[in-house]
């Protein structure tokens, strides 16, 4: 367990610092509430409908493609801690690897998967 | 592995994959079976670091790269059937899912 | 460190899959949205020969060799299967052009899309560790979603899609979690390793000891759950009798998720649903070569990885969970079959059955009497089920491409005068599923039933339950000619309810006419796929009871230059 007690230290200091900047600010700054002030939305009407809009269909597209070209780098990444011991033939496999990524990449562009309109 | 068991990693990676299989089948939204997937792979992730720990072998720690990838291609492919689902449907609880008598 | 050149040669037949699928998606993209697209049809079938063209002349007949250090295995068994797969994939992209357009679905991602999941199941019955085996069947699996949903316009093909993916992607899980544990029990994931870590001593140990097992295996979690850690504290050295339970558990997991894959009863229940809503060619692909790749890696994992005597008998063994598969599959299959009034719905619960008729094939395998090579007939059913299977799916998608939806029994009415020809080929695919001669289905039942009968005559206990899965798999199958014959009494028999229209034939023709040549000519002249499927078992590298070994150090793949290592 001892190999844990930075951790703890750091947990309880994050706990304190928190608890501390809220309750400093909830004492010391200034307040004048009015009625206005206390509603929800203090600068805007009473708020109506769902809260959860719906999100264009465009984010999910976005998204999907975000994750895509993400988590190749989870690949590309110990290749390149390695790369000088696996000389050439590590480098063409990598290269053979982006090219792959490449053509993912342009057919997305090419069927309009980028376009935001 | 500082100490702690590798039974707790065991027991949290159950326990994660059991929600996770639990929550698929009781859960009725699209989205959320999905994710409950997603945990259920992730469970796996942990059970095998925690195996590749115990073993020092360094087969695990690749099989969880792999998971990852194969992971984000199953939530590109996922995500597009149910938005695909959606547009037909406007709706995302698996109970509308049911043209077909299953 | 394996050998480059050799590594990149071997993978070839998968390459030039890929290569062909990213092709089409090139020249899918960089062309005007109206065009038409069958001409992609036409490269994807050259891909598809070109695949099995390099898998074939690459290596010598009756050789094998591991590559990339021994992550995949490139023998007779990964070729013959490359081989089915290809074939499938050729009469699927011949099949798919008129339907999609009909479909409003004329793109070219069809045929990419069938050519990265044909790549996967070549790498998936190549695997020889568990990482690339799981990667083979993702690539294969996404592919597979896809399609499943490709008519996107179609409410049922969506809904297909949908719940293919979430019970596909649940049984992926299933499975991570069983390999997870078996590379907890024995620390590494490849499949021989495996198959050695539990061949000794750990095996007999255990099965002497079947009570205390049947404890541990309960135990198994439970126990590192309180931290002790039994059930992998033993296991460093291989010795202890705790490392066996956990990945008895592992095991069973993993052929739970082959059986959702392979949709086989108790595990079916999305199958009716995927096959009756995906567009029809699709379904052909995912009835016949899905399958059969789910069933060829299965039987590679189960008989290097998994055939101790740990693993086959004792209390948990999987020869009592095939068991209880095969007899589930065949009976509510080919019950529940009898009562489908949907063609699509009838030929999904046909396959069921099928699923169960090619798990008696493994239940011999794995009895104590059975040895590995009583897979062949497998081999040679899987060729048959396929071949027919893509054809009837074939006869159903061209006359549903031919504004004539083909759903129900009656829709088939009248059709085998209108058409004789294609009359005739789905007479005999029919005949080929039911079992009845001279079609291959015949041959492949007859093979799988002998091995069974054959791994009973050895003896030992329980072989008479072997003879009872026999007895009741050709008594269902008997059931089950009544809904094959239906279609061909449908066909011909019955006043065509509608107007069938005068149509052109187009290439889906050609794949209906190459699958009822193919069905006949196996089932007059099996010998040489016998033949074949014997080799390719029988050279199955890395089997476990260690009847064909490849070398790690055979020579470079020069024509004839392999040598076979006994």
């Amino acid at each position: 367990m001892i190999d844990h007690i930075a951790i703890l230290i750091i947990f309880i200091f994050a706990s304190i610092l928190g608890a501390t900047v809220v309750a400093l600010s909830v004492f010391f700054g200034p307040k004048n509430p009015n009625r206005w002030k206390k509603t929800v939305y203090e600068s805007g009407s009473e708020p109506f409908g769902d809260s959860r809009l719906k999100l264009d269909i465009k984010f999910y597209m976005i998204a999907i493609s975000f994750i895509m070209f993400d988590v190749e780098a989870v690949f590309l990444i110990p290749w390149a801690v390695v790369a000088k011991k696996y000389g050439l033939y590590g480098f063409a496999v990598a290269f053979v690897f982006i090219t792959i990524l490449a053509i993912g990449l342009v057919y997305e562009w090419g069927r309009g998967g980028l376009e935001w309109d | 592995m500082f100490g702690i068991p590798i039974g707790w990693y065991l027991t949290l990676s159950a326990a994660l994959f059991v929600l996770g299989a639990i929550g698929l089948v009781l859960r009725r939204n699209a989205i959320v079976m999905f994710m409950c997937i997603e945990i259920m792979l992730n469970a796996v992730n942990l059970t095998f670091i925690a195996f590749a720990r115990y073993h020092n072998d360094l087969g695990g720690h690749l099989f969880v790269f792999m998971v990852i990838a194969v992971a984000a291609a199953e939530a590109g492919i996922g995500l597009a059937l149910i938005v695909n689902v959606y547009r037909h449907r406007r709706s995302l609880n698996v109970d509308d899912i049911n043209l077909m008598q299953g | 460190m394996g050998n480059p050149a050799f590594d990149i040669l071997s993978i070839l037949p998968f390459a030039v899959a890929c290569s062909f699928g990213m092709l089409i998606l090139l020249l899918e993209v960089f062309q005007r949205q109206t065009a038409s697209r069958s001409y992609l049809a036409g490269i994807a079938v050259v891909g598809f020969l070109l695949t099995a063209f390099v898998s074939g002349s690459f290596l010598p007949t009756g050789t094998a060799r591991a590559t990339f250090g021994g992550m995949a295995w490139i023998d007779g068994y990964t070729q013959i299967f490359t081989s089915l797969f290809c074939l499938a994939g050729a009469l699927t992209a011949m099949i798919a052009p008129r339907y999609l357009q009909e479909h409003g679905a004329d793109r070219g991602e069809f045929y990419a899309l069938l050519l990265f999941s044909v790549a996967g199941m070549i790498m998936m019955v190549a695997a020889a560790d568990l990482v690339v085996f799981f990667v083979a069947l993702e690539i294969m699996s996404i592919a597979v979603y896809a399609l499943a949903a490709y008519t996107r316009r179609s409410k049922l093909s969506s809904e297909a899609g949908f719940k293919y993916f979430v019970l596909g992607a649940f049984a992926s899980a299933i499975l991570l979690y069983g390999i997870a544990l078996v590379y907890g029990a024995t620390g590494t994931t490849n499949l021989a390793a495996i198959g050695q870590a539990f061949g000794g001593d750990v095996a007999r140990g255990a099965t002497g000891d079947a009570a205390a097992m049947s404890t541990l295996a309960q135990n198994a979690i439970v126990a590192a759950a309180r931290g002790a850690d039994v059930s992998v504290a033993a296991v460093i050295g291989n010795t202890g009798a705790g490392a066996v339970p956990l990945a008895i558990l592992g095991a069973t997991l993993i052929l739970i998720a082959f059986s959702f894959k392979i949709a086989a009863v108790p595990f079916h229940m999305w199958a009716p649903d995927a096959y009756t809503g995906a567009p029809t060619p699709v379904v052909g692909f995912m009835a016949a070569a899905v399958k059969a790749a789910g069933v060829a890696a299965l039987f590679r994992v189960v008989s290097v990885a998994l055939f101790s005597d740990s693993f086959r008998g004792g209390e948990y063994g999987w020869v009592q969970i095939f068991f209880a598969l095969a007899l589930l599959s065949m009976v509510v299959g080919n019950l529940v079959a009898l009562v489908q009034g949907n063609i699509k719905r009838m030929l999904a619960y046909s396959s069921v059955a099928h699923a169960g008729y090619m798990l008696v094939a493994f239940t011999a395998v794995g009895f104590r009497g059975g040895d590995i090579s009583m897979g062949s007939g497998l081999v040679f059913y899987l060729f048959a089920y396929t071949i027919a299977t893509i054809g009837a799916f074939g006869v159903l998608s061209w006359l549903g491409s031919r504004g004539m939806p083909c759903d129900n029994f009656e829709d088939l009415d009248g059709v085998g005068y209108r058409y004789p020809w294609i009359g005739l080929a789905m007479s005999i695919f029919m005949l080929s599923a039911a079992g009845i001669p001279p079609a291959a289905g015949f041959i492949g039942k007859f093979l799988v039933f002998k091995s069974a009968v054959a791994a009973s005559a050895a003896g030992g206990p329980g072989s008479g339950l072997l003879i009872f899965l026999v007895v009741t798999g050709i008594l269902v199958s008997v059931a089950g000619v009544y809904y094959y014959l239906r279609v061909i009494v449908h066909l011909y028999m019955k006043k065509a309810t509608r107007e069938v229209p005068e149509m052109p034939y187009g290439a889906a023709r050609w794949a209906i006419v190459i699958c009822a040549v193919l069905t006949l000519a196996l089932g007059v002249l099996p010998g040489k796929l016998v033949n074949s499927s014997e080799q390719a078992v029988g050279q199955m590298a890395g089997r476990a009871d260690g009847v064909y070994q490849q070398s790690a150090e055979a020579p470079l793949p020069t024509p004839g230059g392999i040598r076979l290592i006994r």
